[in-house]
């Protein structure tokens, strides 16, 4: 029964919704004690049991889910800079 | 190959639509799946043998979407049976229930046509007819936050070039489309709110936009080119405002995230017994009986009781409390705890709606949701607020107008329009609700359950708490210590007398003389017992071996006419805080029993903490006076009520209420349930998984006193927020009416002030998230 903690940017997010999918994944993944997303900041913070569940797994799971992980800051992280450059928020 | 067009909700973006359309491809079967956020829906083709739209639908609730399920009421006249089988069959029917003469048929959103399902009804020979259609609503809030959004950027797009100088009949055409387009939104609205008999803050706010265009476009049209236009005025009141309204929404998302975080913690797959093997099922498909296998570091997918293996459980969504809980073969286990480490296999005994989790989340929703008596009295304020304001601005206008400047309707206007502009009734309707919301989410998330806002301000109203001793105040877990024998009576004699009759008995005082008697003489010889009758408070009594037995208490014996005076000469249990059995065979006495239930180990500190807030503790027990005095001592508790039978509880809890007092019951929530209901605030300690307790409004299941005074910092930092907002709701909006009356503020500046009031009153709201600091310093008593 280990505990470590995971800091990591991800890419991808829009909306408001964006961070409930991401904990969702997150959560429901094997190993994963407990998550956290920073919207405004793109970031996510995850507690994990290093026994059970690996970094890279968790990243792949992000991967999967449409949200890949990238260094804190990275391009793409921030949702509102996302949402001004995709069409999607300015036409119905 | 099968078309469909399934109605999907919680798309918010681009990000979310491509995240559906993937996982809808990966599904085995699906041919082509276009996610449409525009529309709400997800336009698939697949390949029907191969996939259910059950099959679908779980993807989709994977992905992280909602797929809404519509419900159609048929009347019926005639015999269902056939019909209720033909309707299952129907492509996009979910299931079917019947109850007396209406027929509910349950449907995917796949576009259904409802008369198809009357016409299925008449070919089987019955008359149908649908009274009620449900499940087209849930949407609408979500395309409300997108449209906001979009009505925000419109507007803003239109003021910016407004505050440029450009030609008056510019100016006018781009005014126009400002009022037209996103000013629209207020317009209908204050018209809704006018229809409801609501005086609302867009009433204010479309008055006082509409005041501005009209003028200034009188202005541009008409007037020679020295006349200032206050187009920019109007844009910028129209942005700043919505702008506040979309804080609003994202401070309700904020608020609401404690619920979101339950619901993640929903488990979607497990692996289940099929034969032998295990295999991952979604949860979905799992019946109780089930087998699920539980692996170190995944949830608890259901309710259930450990049937084998071992696991240590973190428990923190229930108590708050991450430490975890070691379980075993007989172990209860709540579904969406964390395994954190063993394996083992448990046999589900609750699903869906029935699970521990979900009458959290059900909790949790409805204190969020239900009005609390400082909400009534922020709605009754805000009800005379706004046409308060009318007549102020327009009280404003004639006094300009007539009085001060004859003739100068341009500072009139604005001047009615700056009243109109500044006033901010949104804290009445806005802080309270928010504030509650967060309190009661950041509660839930410590593992304290309000079940209502009303509690949330009963509990702070509350000057008087009564702890019930056993469970509460101890551990609820009592053992037995002392044997004392009068001369001629062996121990073992004393204690397997008492057990005989004590094994009969549910009391928590008869388990520890079992328990002693199992553990001390295994070997002991079964003994006779008949005639064996309890009466609460009294004791047991029965014919143990030819004898008659009776084990109570001191005073019991007494009032049934026995000398005890020849226990005088034995130690006094009761000195030491502890419960005593007075053993009586063939109508003497024959020795003690002393039975001690400890102190929780926070308890002291617990109460010394409730006190040095300026609450009056109290202890209710049924032990005699002196046990319950020595148990009173160790916690620090001055007022104790002794000897009380339970039947007696509520009667003294009715007691102290009429001496004034506002009185918080701290109970099992089992044992004490009439009291509970008599007190003006009840809570419930330690019943674990049991919360479906209805007798109190606020819920400990972890059982640890530090909670109690945590809910007592939690509710006062509740409501002296709200508080605190509707004073300054009150004070800001006393000052600045009058203050925009007398013309010394630009219309842009009050709209900005309004704004940032009104934001200002949100973000205290939201900063109950992290009581932290601000808890152990200033919740003493108002």
């Amino acid at each position: 029964m280990e505990e470590k903690i995971m800091v990591t940017g991800v890419k991808g997010m829009y909306c408001r919704q964006c961070p409930e999918l991401i904990l969702g994944d997150v959560l429901q993944t094997r190993g994963v004690l407990d998550a956290s997303v920073a919207y405004l900041k793109g970031v996510l913070t995850v507690k994990f049991d290093p026994g059970i569940v690996s970094e890279d797994e968790i990243r792949r799971v992000l991967e999967n889910g449409g949200y890949p992980a990238c260094p804190i800051g990275a391009p793409g992280t921030n949702p509102l800079l996302n949402a001004l450059k995709s069409p999607f928020t300015r036409k119905k | 190959m099968k078309d469909i067009t399934l109605r999907i909700l919680d798309m918010e973006c681009a990000a979310c639509v491509s995240r559906l359309d993937r996982a809808l491809l990966r599904l085995p079967g699906v041919s082509k799946a276009a996610a449409s956020y525009a529309s709400s829906s997800a336009f698939i083709s697949f390949n029907e043998n191969e996939l259910s739209l059950g099959d679908i639908a779980a993807s989709v609730k994977k992905a992280g979407f909602r797929v809404p399920v519509e419900e159609a009421d048929i009347r019926f006249e005639g015999e269902p049976e056939s019909a209720v089988k033909a309707l299952t069959n129907i492509f996009g029917v979910k299931a079917v229930s019947v109850h007396k003469d209406i027929i509910t048929v349950f449907m995917w959103p796949v576009c259904l046509d409802t008369r198809k399902l009357t016409e299925v009804c008449t070919d089987c020979g019955i008359s149908a007819e649908i009274v009620e259609i449900r499940g087209g609503d849930e949407d609408q809030e979500l395309e409300k936050r997108m449209v906001l959004l979009k009505t925000l950027v419109t507007s803003a797009a239109c003021t910016a070039p407004l505050m440029l100088e450009l030609h008056p009949k510019l100016q006018f055409l781009i005014a126009s489309a400002l009022q037209f387009i996103p000013g629209r939104h207020f317009c209908r609205s204050a018209v809704r709110e006018l229809r409801s008999g609501f005086f609302g803050m867009d009433l204010l706010v479309s008055l006082s936009s509409t005041l501005i265009y009209a003028y200034s476009s009188y202005v541009a049209l008409t007037r020679k080119s020295n006349f200032k236009l206050y187009f920019t005025s109007d844009g910028v009141l129209l942005s700043l405002i919505l702008f506040g309204k979309y804080m609003e929404q994202v401070a309700a998302g904020e608020a609401s995230s404690a619920i979101r975080k339950l619901m993640h913690l929903q488990p979607r797959i497990a692996m289940v017994k099929h034969g032998n093997k295990f295999e991952e099922t979604s949860v979905d498909k799992i019946r109780l009986g089930d087998i699920v296998l539980i692996r170190p570091g995944e949830r608890i997918p259901a309710d259930g009781i450990i049937v084998g293996g071992k696991c240590a459980v973190d428990e923190s969504m229930l108590t708050g409390e991450s430490l975890p809980v070691d379980k075993t073969v007989g172990d209860k286990l709540i579904g969406g705890s964390l395994n954190r480490a063993g394996s083992a296999e448990a046999r589900v005994t609750a699903l869906g709606k029935a699970t521990v989790l979900e009458q959290i989340i059900d909790i949790v929703r409805h204190a969020q949701s239900e009005k609390a008596p400082v909400q009534r009295f922020a709605d009754s304020v805000a009800h005379w607020f706004v046409p308060a304001v009318i007549g102020a601005a327009a009280a404003t206008f004639t006094v300009w107008y007539r009085l001060i400047a004859p003739k100068d309707i341009e500072r009139a206007i604005l001047n009615c329009c700056d009243v109109l502009a500044v006033a901010c009734p949104c804290a009445l309707g806005l802080a309270t609700p928010t504030g509650l919301m967060v309190g009661s989410g950041a509660a839930a998330e410590r593992g304290i359950l309000f079940r209502s806002g009303t509690e949330l301000e009963n509990v702070y109203k509350a000057d008087c708490i009564v702890l019930d001793k056993t469970g509460t105040l101890t551990t609820g877990q009592p053992e037995l210590t002392d044997v004392y024998p009068l001369s001629g009576v062996t121990e073992r004699e004393l204690v397997l007398l008492c057990a005989a009759l004590e094994e009969r008995s549910e009391h928590p005082l008869s388990r520890a003389v079992v328990k002693y008697a199992s553990e001390h003489y295994p070997d002991r010889e079964k003994l006779e017992v008949s005639d064996f009758a309890y009466d609460i408070g009294s004791g047991v009594s029965g014919t143990v071996g030819g004898s008659s037995i009776v084990c109570a208490s001191r005073a019991a014996l007494e009032r049934g006419g026995i000398d005890t005076h020849t226990l005088d000469a034995l130690p006094d249990v009761r000195l030491d805080a502890k419960a005593e059995i007075c053993v009586c065979r063939d109508g003497s006495v024959i020795g003690v029993l002393g039975i001690a239930d400890t102190l929780k180990p926070e308890a002291a500190e617990a109460v010394r903490q409730l006190k040095a807030a300026g609450k009056e503790v109290w202890m209710l027990t049924g032990d005699n006076e002196r046990t319950a005095r020595a148990i009173a001592a160790g916690a620090g508790i001055d007022n104790v009520l002794f000897e009380v039978r339970p039947d007696e509880k509520a009667a003294q809890i009715e007691r102290l209420k009429a001496m004034g007092k506002t009185v918080c019951m701290v109970g099992d929530g089992i044992n004490d349930t009439p009291a509970l209901i008599c007190a003006d605030c009840a809570v419930a300690m330690g019943s674990g998984s049991d919360i479906a307790i209805d007798a109190a409004g606020v819920l400990l299941p972890s059982g640890d006193l530090k909670k109690l005074v945590e809910a007592f910092s939690i509710s006062a930092a509740t409501i002296k927020t709200i508080r605190q907002n509707l004073r300054w709701a009150l004070f800001y909006n006393i000052i600045s009416i009058p203050v925009a009356a007398m013309g010394i503020l630009h219309p842009s500046i009050c709209a900005a002030a309004m704004s940032a009031s009104s934001i200002g009153v949100l973000m205290h709201s939201l900063s109950l998230k992290d009581p932290g600091k601000k808890r152990t310093l200033r919740w003493k008593k108002k």
